[in-house]
């Protein structure tokens, strides 16, 4: 559904992205890991097109993407959510979810439609006792919530997700898992995850792709990727 | 509708209706000014404002329409009433040309490419005096339609409908898709972005409404002073002016540049008046710093939240040693 060949990006004589090739099946869960600085964010920016790759092409669909700007991604039905939480601070929780409606693949003109239609997605990411709050009262795990709600709102077909669990603690992590499959089960999208707490990753995914400066190490289930000799030399180092 | 913008409709029908009183004539030319300046402010509020990004180079537009329309009186004899529009018109094409490059700029980068706008304009009037008149300006800029004896009651009323169409087009803008896209680019551009928003085409777009009405404001200016220079149209006054109402005001809110222009633009006549000479500026300049300390989001969002009281005990108690927390 989503695919990359020979992609690279350079930033100076660094070279985040060398040479890799993803293809992402309609309706899974992808996951990417890697340790920090391996180029998974850097990947997330090339497919949403907040970067432009110096070689190499992204297709959705068969239609390439690569060289179009985020928004236009974005009506071809690839959303995504940031690692660093990014909300519209002097909106309420409801009116974030609408800028989304608004602009995104439903495409509404009403403010009315669009704050109506916004709850139902507020309600699936559980924040519905936050519908008039401003963003700027919530608390981390609400604000991750509010990411998703808002992703969510412009109607995606492939969902990519920058860390929603860090900074969670074990039980709002078990949460977010929950949502993620429901978001899988209940409106069929399909997902890439960058991910670090290990737990999500083998409980949710159903591929990993593992990379490693930029370069992809391993790929497979997640029981195959946590045991492929690579993968643990980079994480723990030779001797393991 | 909401009541504060009902409630504002009615004033200003009220206010049109005195012109039939024979109120006296002072009455009519601090108010229009006052008017003028709350319409210009709300212009650059939709640029400044909504969309966050701190515009101070509105002078240019300004000072562009002026010249334009003085100038074709001055050569041709055309009517201002025809090149008023027109001058609207112009600033529309102007902001499209400059909006595309300097929107890309963010926050103070952006200020000092806007800041320099006006300086460019004027340095350009000044080296062509054969077509501008150069520095020593254009004089005598009237629209003769307008009878002599009735010209205070009659700007009057062109800027407290021009204030009024203004305030529309911002509490219009608030309430609508277009204006929930300026806000999220203010609050978070990238998150925006991410949200399907064409932040180049909205920003534009907010910068050619703001264009048009700000040309419309400095075409009828230039006839109301029926003489502009290029430091009365390029100086600094006219691109500072409207921010520090509409900041003050409280921006983001179509009302904030409405009361801000008023109650500055009276409160900078009438220290002008009492206080000749240097002083006067001196004192406003005062005001201006009590003000922006007391209200930092503008009288609007500080009476909106309800804070007003606490803000003042806040200062009562810091007088008498309290520490408070924030």
């Amino acid at each position: 559904m989503l695919e990359g060949k020979n992609l690279v990006k350079r930033f100076g004589g660094l070279t985040a992205i060398d040479n890799l090739d993803f293809y992402i099946d309609e309706g899974k869960i992808t996951g990417l890991i890697g340790p920090n600085g391996s180029g998974k964010t850097t990947l997330f920016n090339l497919i949403t097109g907040y970067y432009k790759p110096d070689q190499g092409i992204i297709k959705f669909k068969g239609r390439p993407i690569t060289g179009k700007k985020p928004h236009q991604i974005l009506k071809m039905g690839i959303v995504r959510t940031f690692q660093i939480v990014r909300p519209f601070l002097s909106m309420t929780v409801a009116e974030n979810v609408a800028v989304a409606a608004l602009y995104g693949r439903a495409n509404l003109n009403s403010m009315k439609e669009a704050i109506q239609y916004s709850k139902k997605w507020i309600e699936f990411c559980g924040l519905e006792s936050k519908t008039n709050t401003p963003a700027r009262e919530l608390t981390l795990v609400e604000l991750k919530k509010l990411e998703i709600a808002r992703a969510l709102a412009t109607e995606p077909e492939v969902m990519l997700i920058d860390e929603a669990f860090a900074g969670l603690n074990p039980s709002e992590v078990d949460q977010a898992i929950e949502t993620i499959k429901r978001i899988r089960s209940e409106l069929g999208i399909t997902i890439f995850i960058v991910e670090h707490v290990m737990r999500a990753v083998m409980n949710l995914c159903d591929h990993v792709i593992v990379l490693h400066n930029g370069k992809k190490i391993a790929e497979g289930t997640p029981v195959q990727v946590a045991t492929s000799p690579p993968v643990i030399e980079t994480y723990l180092g030779k001797r393991y | 509708m909401e009541k504060s913008f009902k409630f504002f409709l009615i004033v200003t029908l009220l206010l049109g209706l005195i012109t039939i009183l024979p109120a006296p004539t002072f009455f009519f030319v601090a108010l229009a000014t006052a008017f003028l300046y709350a319409g210009y402010s709300e212009s650059w509020n939709i640029v400044g404002g909504y969309a966050g990004y701190t515009s101070l180079g509105h002078g240019a537009l300004f000072g562009l329409s002026a010249y334009f329309v003085a100038l074709l009186l001055h050569h041709f004899g055309t009517s201002p009433l025809l090149t008023i529009p027109l001058g609207g018109l112009l600033c529309i094409i102007i902001a499209i040309i400059i909006g595309y490059p300097t929107m890309r700029l963010r926050g103070y980068y952006f200020a000092l490419a806007t800041l320099s706008l006006p300086i460019i304009f004027g340095a350009v009037v000044v080296s062509f005096p054969d077509i501008t008149l150069g520095g020593r300006g254009v004089s005598n800029i009237y629209i003769t339609e307008i009878p002599f004896e009735l010209r205070p009651q009659i700007y009057y009323m062109i800027f407290l409908l021009y204030m009024a169409v203004c305030a529309s087009v911002a509490y219009m803008v608030e309430r609508s898709k277009f204006g929930m896209g300026l806000v999220a680019i203010r609050d978070d551009e990238v998150a925006a972005e991410a949200c399907g928003i064409n932040t180049t085409k909205l920003k534009v777009r907010a910068f050619i409404i703001s264009g048009f009405l700000t040309g419309i404001a400095g075409g009828f200016y230039g006839t109301y002073l029926t003489y502009i220079s290029p430091s009365t149209a390029f100086g600094i006054l006219p691109s500072i002016i409207p921010v520090l109402m509409a900041i003050l005001g409280g921006r983001n809110t179509w009302l904030g540049p409405i009361i801000g222009g008023i109650v500055l633009d009276l409160l900078r006549q009438y220290i002008s008046y009492t206080f000749p000479g240097v002083l006067n500026t001196l004192i406003f300049g005062g005001i201006l710093i009590i003000f922006t300390i007391l209200f930092p989001e503008g009288a609007v969002g500080m009476i909106k939240k309800g804070n007003l009281v606490g803000i003042l005990n806040k200062y009562k108690y810091r007088r008498i040693g309290h520490t408070q927390s924030r």
